[in-house]
């Protein structure tokens, strides 16, 4: 017993320093979920980012393939002058997808970016047939040229996977 | 070498190992390619600007889609033969790419052969 009081010092250092670690692997474990919670806010936040911007592209390529769509009807009916504020339109919704694609897939992004420059040439063309008194412009080739930018647009939206369930991020 | 001259040779270089594609733009002389999304319009001028003899014209996009750069001749003047013998070069390299005239013969050579 008197070895038990002689001792109560060291007793209570043992203790003291077994509390400590306890609480220290407490904090940690505190510390590691709040990590994980953190991460996984983090995981839940870029995944709802993506569905918003993969719905807004989608919603965007299903626009701009439907303004094709109403272009190629101009030219059949050879409104030159209406089909010409749709290519602006047209230009712009293309700008607006190739600023959604990501970085990461430079070939889709050049696709685009040359889909958008064949859409100014058609523009001019057609100005400058209109300028020049020309009966109608070449509008089979401009059709023809509408088709391969709707193929772009169509492959794209399949490459995405429309319809299909969002990938988790990894 | 300007820097024009420069591009030139990387869109001929570029196009000749096959590694930028060019779409039909428009009409049948006029052809188009990305690089960087800066986009690249070649053609012939007296279809993207009538009343110039046909001479090829180069047009540069930035990203935006604005038109940044034109390269066009008034005429074929001699100091700039060297241009306008690389565009004329650009042009025909660039409607092999867009009409896959290689893969078109390959086919076209070896059905022959059968």
């Amino acid at each position: 017993m008197d070895a038990l009081l002689a001792n109560t010092g060291s007793w209570a250092s043992i203790s003291g320093a077994a509390i400590s670690t306890v609480g220290l692997i407490a904090t940690i474990i505190v510390a590691w979920g709040a990590r994980s919670a953190s991460r996984a806010a983090r995981a839940a936040a870029i995944a709802a980012n993506n569905s918003i911007a993969r719905h807004l592209q989608a919603v965007d390529i299903e626009r701009a393939i439907a303004l094709i769509q109403r272009i190629k009807l101009l030219h059949d009916i050879a409104r030159w002058e209406a089909a010409m504020e749709q290519y602006q339109v047209l230009r712009m919704m293309l700008s607006g997808i190739i600023a959604r694609t990501p970085q990461e897939q430079p070939e889709v992004r050049d696709r685009l970016g040359t889909a958008r420059a064949i859409v100014t040439a058609m523009e001019n063309s057609v100005r400058n047939s209109i300028r020049q008194g020309d009966e109608d412009p070449d509008w089979p080739s401009l059709d023809e040229s509408l088709n391969d930018i709707q193929s772009t647009l169509e492959e794209l939206a399949s490459a995405m996977g429309f319809g299909k369930p969002s990938e988790e991020p990894t | 070498m300007n820097e024009l001259d420069r591009i030139l040779d990387g869109l001929i270089q570029r196009t000749s190992d096959g590694k930028l594609r060019w779409s039909r733009a428009a009409s049948d002389d006029q052809f188009a390619t990305s690089v960087d999304t800066i986009s690249v319009i070649v053609g012939k001028s007296s279809r993207l600007q009538r009343g110039v003899p046909d001479l090829p014209r180069l047009e540069i996009y930035n990203e935006r889609g604005d038109l940044a750069e034109v390269m066009q001749f008034d005429g074929p003047s001699p100091d700039r033969l060297n241009q306008i013998q690389k565009l004329q070069q650009l042009h025909g390299l660039a409607r092999r790419s867009a009409l896959d005239t290689q893969s078109t013969l390959e086919k076209l050579a070896k059905a022959l052969e059968t």
